[in-house]
C-alpha cells in the first residue's frame, strides 16, 4: 500500500459488523455484474486486499 | 482481563494461514462443537459465566495451542464439570454414568431450532439515555484493568481519540471478577477513532487510524 493511502483499521469490539465495498479496479469497464463479482475475494470484502483487474494486474 | 486473547499489538505470532476453500467448518467435529455450545447454552446450568470470559481464563499456553473450536469443547467440558453434570470418569470413558444427574426437560430438535434462529442482540432500543459524548468530541479511553471480561482493548487504554459515531444504547458486556454479567447497565456505544501514531508511536503512518466500538463506561473527556 502506497504511503499516501490512508489505512483505517476497525477493531470489532462490540456487536457492530462491517463489509468493505472493494474499489473497482481499472480495466473493468463494460464488465457484467457476474464478471465483476467473480473478481471479488473474501480478503477484499474484509478490506485487507485490493481487487485485481481482469488480467490479474494489480489495481 | 489482561489475558492472552487480547493480542492487539503483539508480535511474533507468525503468518496468518489463509485457506483457498474457506468454509464455516473444516471438519465435522467443529460443526459438532458449535452445535453443542448452542445446545447447552440456554438449557444448561442456570447461572452462567460470560462465554468469552470462559475462554479468557484458559491457561495462556493451552489457549495458544488450541484451535478455535477446540476451545469451544474445552469451555463446554469445564462448564459441565463445574455444574456437576459431567464427571471426569464419564469424560475418560466416553460413557454416561447411570448415576449421573440428568438435565430435564429433555432438549428437543424444535428447542434447538428455535434457539439457533432466534435473533439475539445487545441493542436496547427500549432504553432512552442521553449520550454523554457527541460526535466530534475528544475522549480518552480510561486506564482500566479489570479482572473480569472487558471489550476495551489494552492497546487503547489511556489514549486519546475522537467520537466518530454514536450507535445507540447497548447492554454492557463487562463482567465481575468471576465472569458473571454486571447488573443491568445499558449505555451508549460509540465508534472512537484513534490516530495510529497515538497508539503505536512515530513509526506509524501519520494518516492511518484505528477505530473501535467502545461502551460509554470506557471513556472520559480528554
Amino acid at each position: 500500500v502506497a504511503d499516501a493511502v490512508q489505512v483505517r483499521v476497525w477493531d470489532s469490539t462490540a456487536e457492530i459488523r462491517y463489509l468493505v465495498l472493494p474499489e473497482r479496479p481499472p480495466g473493468t469497464e463494460g464488465m457484467t455484474e457476474e464478471e465483476l463479482a467473480a473478481l471479488v475475494t473474501r480478503d477484499a470484502m474484509v478490506g485487507v486486499a485490493k481487487v485485481s483487474g481482469p488480467r490479474g494486474a494489480a489495481a | 482481563m489482561n489475558g492472552i486473547h487480547d493480542m492487539g499489538g503483539m508480535h511474533g505470532m507468525g503468518p496468518i494461514e489463509v485457506r483457498e476453500d474457506e468454509r464455516p467448518f473444516h471438519a465435522e467435529w467443529e460443526a459438532r462443537a458449535w452445535g453443542l455450545i448452542r445446545a447447552v447454552g440456554p438449557f444448561g446450568p442456570t447461572r452462567r459465566r460470560n462465554f468469552r470470559y470462559e475462554h479468557e481464563i484458559l491457561p495462556p499456553a493451552q489457549y495458544l495451542q488450541m484451535q478455535y473450536y477446540e476451545r469451544f469443547i474445552k469451555v463446554l467440558v469445564d462448564r459441565l464439570m463445574a455444574a456437576k453434570l459431567l464427571t471426569q470418569a464419564e469424560l475418560d470413558s466416553g460413557r454416561a454414568d447411570p448415576a449421573s444427574p440428568r438435565f430435564t426437560p429433555r432438549v428437543t430438535p424444535a428447542m434447538i431450532a428455535e434457539q439457533v434462529t432466534r435473533r439475539r442482540s445487545l441493542r436496547r432500543d427500549d432504553v432512552r439515555i442521553r449520550p454523554r459524548f457527541n460526535v466530534g468530541q475528544r475522549v480518552r479511553a480510561r486506564n482500566i484493568n479489570p479482572i473480569g471480561h472487558t471489550r476495551l482493548p489494552r492497546y487503547m487504554r489511556g489514549h486519546r481519540g475522537t467520537i466518530v459515531a454514536d450507535h445507540g444504547v447497548f447492554d454492557f458486556q463487562d463482567t465481575d471478577a468471576e465472569g458473571y454479567t454486571l447488573p443491568d447497565r445499558p449505555q451508549h456505544v460509540y465508534t472512537v477513532g484513534f490516530m495510529a501514531r497515538e497508539l503505536w508511536g512515530e513509526a506509524a503512518n501519520a494518516r492511518d487510524t484505528v477505530h473501535a466500538e467502545l461502551w460509554e463506561d470506557y471513556l472520559e473527556r480528554a
